[in-house]
């Protein structure tokens, strides 16, 4: 069954095609799910509401575009629902590292999970925009309109999520290493 | 030298590349879902339905009862025992007729069972005001010229009366009564009233048969007559205690708004400042009396309500697939970002407008404070309300409009309860303008769990109401 038949299936309510097309884009949209969400729990909440509004909405994609494409921005905004004007407050910084180093060694090899608890761990409003921003290619302009901030605030999360994020991966570094020196002991 | 890499190009180039798998669990429980949201669009809960079906009996039952007794439930015979005395004057020829100078009293009596009796009594009344102005009258008091074969009837009748039971005694003491009359109009004038027995003598026999036969026609003709005054008093009776039976016309304008907590077209919009609009309501109803001050009505409205959300986001594509994407936009939306993006044209934000058509039907009882020409009244019930449309439009900045689809977990019967203090003003017997300011608390509106929310709607109704007779 190609892309088409499979909508056509989908819009007519068959179960066996809504699987079908579950199985095939649950591990792309799962993975946005866990980037844009605080944590594994809530990503698959994010994906179960994310595929409803998919078989609810379907007979609204025209064709125009990408279906995969569509898919995600429908995952995107479910998780942005759920977080936008939340009150997990932005963490405290230090304002004497802002204008440090944001580069990163290329060769560092941390895990996927570790990678995505780190941008987990960032403070709601950071997490959407430096995925918006940076993971997905909005605009800064796009980005504050989605969250309904202004373009300079879209700017300056963003560079902060990545003072964050650099610093927790130099963490995680740290913590990585010690247990390989110490499971190669 | 070790490569350098910006943070956020890094952490892209992991991710793009990765690949995550979601709990097992997942497809069961959106199958789960779906499955449940099928139901819910099949199944509505029998108790929606018997609601109404339950009003609509009790109404049934009031109209019945009351129809259903002509007398209607609220009249009392107080007075089971009616004597109407008509003075009539009777005209004869020959000696007879010379002789005939009498008044007769018509007795009818209406027993308590409702029959109607009549008699009559000749009765001398020298100084009658209406005496024949011919110059045959007679004063002679003689038997012989006082009351003649309807006498004989009266005195009979009355004493087929006396011995009837009544438990009361009315009828014998109204006998009384006309005796006494009879009396002292003689007295009054010096002669003597008497019910006298009818000489039968071979000469007259056929003068008084054909008196007989007239008077004969004469009581046929007054039975009619009393039987239609009768009926006139007790259409009357009927009238005065049904005459609160009204149809109404009514009409307002009404202003809606919903609460604020739980959006009734996206979770996102949970919490955002609505705003209401003003719509119109119309419609007939019944009033039905309870007792003096009480009444029930019944109407049946088509009712529009609205409420707005502003300030919604819509520059960009992204907006656009995310307005569309709102969940309770249900699956009749056909209208793509295309569409959408050429309806908003330059605009940056526009507002999502909800409404929401029922057809009411309220139940309200009613007590009046005031009464009079210019009354006042309160009144509590509470409406039945069937969905029969909703429709979310979009507003851009020029005021056009798009329909973007309606929401699709809004119940299909809901509940609100009713309360309000109202004027009146009778135009006339019949015809009474009123105007009934209401709040009404709307439970309920959606059958989402998670969306559900409550309304309220501000109605100055005004209407006609037009007493009517439904005999």
């Amino acid at each position: 069954m190609n892309e088409a038949e499979l909508i056509r299936a989908c819009i007519k309510n068959d179960r066996k095609a809504q699987n079908e097309l579950f199985r095939l884009y649950k591990d792309s949209l799962f993975l946005i799910s866990l980037k844009y969400c605080r944590n594994t729990a809530d990503a698959e909440d994010n994906l179960h509401d994310s595929f409803l509004t998919i078989f609810q909405k379907i007979k609204n994609f025209k064709g125009n575009g990408s279906f995969e494409g569509w898919m995600k921005r429908i995952t995107i905004y479910k998780a942005i629902d759920k977080y936008k004007g939340g009150k997990n407050s932005p963490l405290e910084i230090n304002e004497g590292i802002l204008e440090g180093d944001l580069n990163v060694d290329t060769g560092i090899n941390l895990k996927l999970d570790t990678l995505l608890k780190i941008i987990q761990e960032l403070p709601d409003q950071y997490r959407l925009v430096f995925n918006l921003y940076q993971m997905d290619g909005y605009s800064h302009k796009q980005t504050s309109k989605i969250l309904n901030i202004s373009e300079n605030t879209s700017k300056s999360n963003y560079h902060r999520a990545k003072i964050i994020l650099r610093k927790k991966i130099m963490e995680a570094m740290k913590t990585e290493d010690f247990k390989t020196e110490h499971n190669e002991k | 030298m070790k490569n350098k890499k910006d943070i956020g190009l890094f952490l892209k180039e992991k991710l793009d590349a990765a690949q995550k798998t979601p709990n097992d669990d997942l497809w069961g429980k959106i199958n789960d879902s779906l499955n449940k949201k099928e139901k819910k669009k099949r199944k509505v809960s029998p108790i929606w339905f018997l609601l109404p079906i339950a009003f609509s009996s009790i109404l049934g039952i009031i109209f019945y009862t009351v129809l259903s007794n002509p007398q209607g439930p609220r009249i009392k015979n107080t007075n089971p025992i009616q004597i109407d005395t008509t003075h009539k004057i009777s005209q004869g020829k020959g000696s007879h007729s010379k002789s005939n100078s009498a008044t007769e009293k018509n007795i009818f009596i209406k027993d308590s069972l409702g029959e109607i009796t009549n008699g009559f009594t000749t009765i001398n009344e020298d100084n009658d005001r209406r005496k024949p102005k011919k110059g045959n009258e007679n004063n002679d008091h003689s038997p012989k010229n006082r009351s003649r074969l309807s006498g004989n009837k009266a005195e009979k009748l009355i004493k087929s009366i006396s011995k009837r039971k009544n438990p009361n005694g009315k009828i014998d003491k109204t006998i009384a009564n006309v005796e006494r009359e009879s009396g002292n109009s003689t007295s009054k004038g010096k002669s003597k009233n008497k019910i006298s027995h009818v000489k039968t003598d071979s000469l007259h026999k056929k003068d008084l048969e054909k008196r007989d036969s007239t008077r004969v026609a004469k009581t046929q003709n007054n039975k009619k007559r009393i039987k239609e005054t009768t009926q006139k008093d007790s259409t009357k009776t009927e009238q005065e205690s049904r005459g609160k039976w009204a149809v109404m016309v009514v009409g307002g304008p009404t202003y809606f708004d919903i609460s604020k907590k739980y959006s009734l077209i996206d979770n996102s919009l949970n919490g955002r400042k609505t705003f209401g609009e003003f719509s119109f309501s119309y419609g007939l109803g019944v009033s039905v009396p309870i007792s003096e001050n009480l009444s029930i009505s019944f109407a049946v409205l088509r009712t529009k309500m609205a409420y707005s959300v502003k300030n919604i986001p819509s520059s960009t594509q992204q907006d656009f697939s995310r307005i569309l994407s709102y969940s309770a936009i249900s699956d009749e939306n056909l209208v793509t970002e295309q569409e959408f993006s050429e309806f908003n044209g330059t605009g940056t934000s526009l507002t999502l407008m909800h409404e929401i058509e029922y057809i009411e039907m309220p139940l309200q009882l009613s007590y009046s404070f005031v009464q009079g020409k210019f009354g006042v009244h309160g009144f509590v019930g509470f409406s039945t309300l069937l969905l029969q449309n909703n429709v979310i439009f979009a507003e851009n900045s020029r005021g056009g409009r798009l329909k973007l689809g309606s929401a699709n977990d809004l119940l299909k019967i809901n509940l609100s309860i009713n309360a309000g203090l109202g004027a009146h003003y009778n135009l006339s017997e019949r015809i009474r303008i009123e105007i009934n300011p209401t709040f009404k608390y709307h439970f309920f509106i959606s059958d989402n769990q998670n969306r559900n929310t409550s309304g309220f709607l501000l109605g100055v109704y005004g209407g006609i109401k037009y007493n009517f007779n439904l005999k």
